[in-house]
């Protein structure tokens, strides 16, 4: 919901308490806002790109981004942090240390939540299973079947996060391994459909459990020129999914491209690039609209 | 009357208290849900003007980086200038394929072509000093190099998936090339006489049908083979740089229209 829409909708839950005319209806209380920083694709990119003459010299590095989450923690009041996948490979960090490093640290800076890009297989489900202990946030999948490997039960399909007034619904989806990655690399996991699965987590979140809003994780990869399935299509058979933070194809958006999602509300696509180049920053205000659980109250599909 | 008052009050008093109850029940009832309202979205990039850094994390990292530094900061070669992938051919995809047609020739003299696979290419070069690190960040993967015995009447299969693909980076001998066009492509070089097998040089994640290419995968299945070469690629890469290159004699490479788009 853009601040357009947000304006509409208040006029027409606005005429509704003319209406209705009750006074347990509350409107438009300002409530703390919610910053969700995110990344993508970091690659075992834990130094800067080097000062050679390179495209991206200087760019990124883990301590640099690690100072910059801090500084965004101490200015806002509800900060969430999420990975989109591809961690690991990419530099001898990953050769030499299998992923471990690169663990160590995104706990350290407080991640709270992430999913697997096909490159987190690259040390096979041996690799990556060794490499959990390191891990003190939650890896998401919602699509990866892992019941006959090694890693069963090791993830979840979603997590609620709880932030100040905000109740956030955060789920995981990755990409067909199948051509992608080596067969002995993810071994008996078993691919399902991400559309499928992404759009049962998110009815559980939004309407059983009640977040106030709900992130996919995604390592699908932003769009394709083939009909392969990607975050494009992913927000356009989607129903309750309010934004989906992407990865794989490496995309550069700078701001998040809105889409429209099945019933016609909008829903924004994001993707940081990659190498850790960029950290991604969304801002939510919040207001509370207090909704009687009757079914007369028809102005909850407002909400 | 006497009797009916208690009564009266009593039942005014029944009514305040289930209609209190009803009002509890429905006050309960009511579930405060935020509306979120989205203000903004951008991406922070990094500002390297300001010396941003984190005493934990470095903290983290230094005794990995040091061991590191031990063996990756190494100078293994130099480039004559910056290079990046691009399709459907561009300077580090021609500078890598020859590389690996350089040294799969020296142990199969009939070699046809080499196919690599542009997503496999992960950093652009400097020019200038190549450390052996840089080489690890172009080439991380353990990929091995492998020979694939094609079948020549599998060659429009191959055109096709390199053609879906917009091009990846290949080398073919005696200056051949490969006409794209959306979803075809056909490959031209001279074949030698009787020559029934087309002799491919990539990597075992490609010759196991990684990247979409099925057609090397079942090469075997049409009367080919694949046989594995017990060096991996990066390593092919970091000779080609220690071996044939030093601070006056850079390794170059050029746009050689080994990948023509558009209809012949």
């Amino acid at each position: 919901m853009n601040r357009r829409d947000f304006i509409r909708n208040s006029v027409k839950v606005g005429a509704g308490i003319a209406v209705g005319g009750s006074p347990l209806w509350s409107f438009g209380k300002a409530l703390g806002g919610l910053t969700i920083l995110y990344t993508n694709d970091w690659h075992s990119r834990i130094d800067p790109f080097p000062m050679d003459g390179g495209r991206y010299e200087g760019l990124g590095g883990a301590s640099k981004r690690a100072a910059l989450i801090e500084k965004v923690r101490n200015d806002s009041s509800n900060v969430i942090l999420l990975d989109a996948g591809d961690i690991f490979q990419g530099t001898p960090y990953f050769n030499y240390f299998g992923g471990e490093l690169e663990f160590k640290l995104m706990s350290a800076m407080g991640y709270d939540a992430v999913t697997l890009g096909n490159h987190d297989f690259d040390a096979g489900l041996d690799g990556l299973a060794k490499q959990l202990v390191h891990a003190r946030f939650e890896i998401l999948t919602a699509n990866y079947d892992f019941s006959s490997t090694i890693l069963k039960n090791k993830f979840q399909p979603s997590t609620i996060i709880k932030k100040g007034p905000w109740k956030i619904g955060v789920l995981g989806v990755g990409i067909d391994l199948q051509n992608l990655v080596p067969a002995e690399h993810f071994g008996a996991t078993r691919y399902t459909d991400p559309i499928a699965a992404a759009n049962r987590e998110a009815d559980h979140l939004k309407n059983k459990l009640k977040c106030d809003l709900v992130i996919c994780l995604s390592h699908l990869g932003y769009e394709y020129r083939s009909d392969k399935v990607s975050d494009v299509h992913l927000a356009k058979y989607s129903e309750n999914i309010d934004l989906i933070l992407g990865g794989h194809t490496h995309t550069f958006l700078r701001e998040p491209v809105i889409l429209k999602n099945k019933i016609g509300k909008n829903i924004r696509v994001c993707q940081t690039g990659w190498a850790g180049i960029n950290l991604g920053k969304i801002d939510y205000e919040a207001h509370t609209i207090s909704t009687a659980a009757n079914p007369h109250s028809t102005m909850l599909k407002i909400c | 009357m006497t009797s009916v008052q208690p009564y009266r009050r009593s039942t005014i008093h029944s009514n305040l208290w289930l209609l209190g109850l009803a009002l509890g029940i429905f006050i309960t009832s009511c579930k405060s849900r935020l509306t979120p309202t989205y203000v903004s979205g951008e991406l922070k990039q990094f500002d390297t003007s300001v010396v941003l850094h984190s005493a934990e994390i470095d903290a983290i990292i230094t005794p990995y980086r040091n061991e590191l530094e031990l063996t990756m900061t190494d100078t293994v070669g130099y480039l004559a200038r910056a290079m990046v992938k691009s399709r459907p051919e561009g300077l580090l995809g021609n500078l890598t394929s020859k590389m690996v047609f350089d040294y799969a020739r020296t142990i199969e003299p009939e070699l046809d072509m080499v196919v690599m696979n542009h997503g496999g290419l992960r950093t652009p070069l400097p020019s200038g000093v190549i450390t052996r690190s840089k080489v690890f960040e172009l080439m991380p993967f353990d990929n091995e190099l492998a020979i694939v015995d094609l079948p020549i009447e599998r060659l429009p299969e191959l055109a096709r998936i390199i053609a879906v693909k917009g091009g990846d980076p290949i080398w073919i001998r005696d200056e051949g090339y490969l006409q794209i066009g959306d979803s075809s492509g056909t490959f031209h070089f001279p074949l030698r006489e009787g020559q029934k097998m087309i002799r491919i040089a990539t990597s075992n994640y490609l010759s196991n049908g990684g990247d979409h290419y099925t057609v090397f995968r079942s090469a075997p299945e049409h009367g080919g083979q694949i046989r594995l070469q017990g060096i991996l690629i990066r390593d092919i890469f970091m000779n080609a740089f220690i071996n044939d290159s030093d601070k006056d004699h850079p390794l170059d490479a050029d746009i050689n229209n080994i990948i023509r788009s558009g209809n012949e």
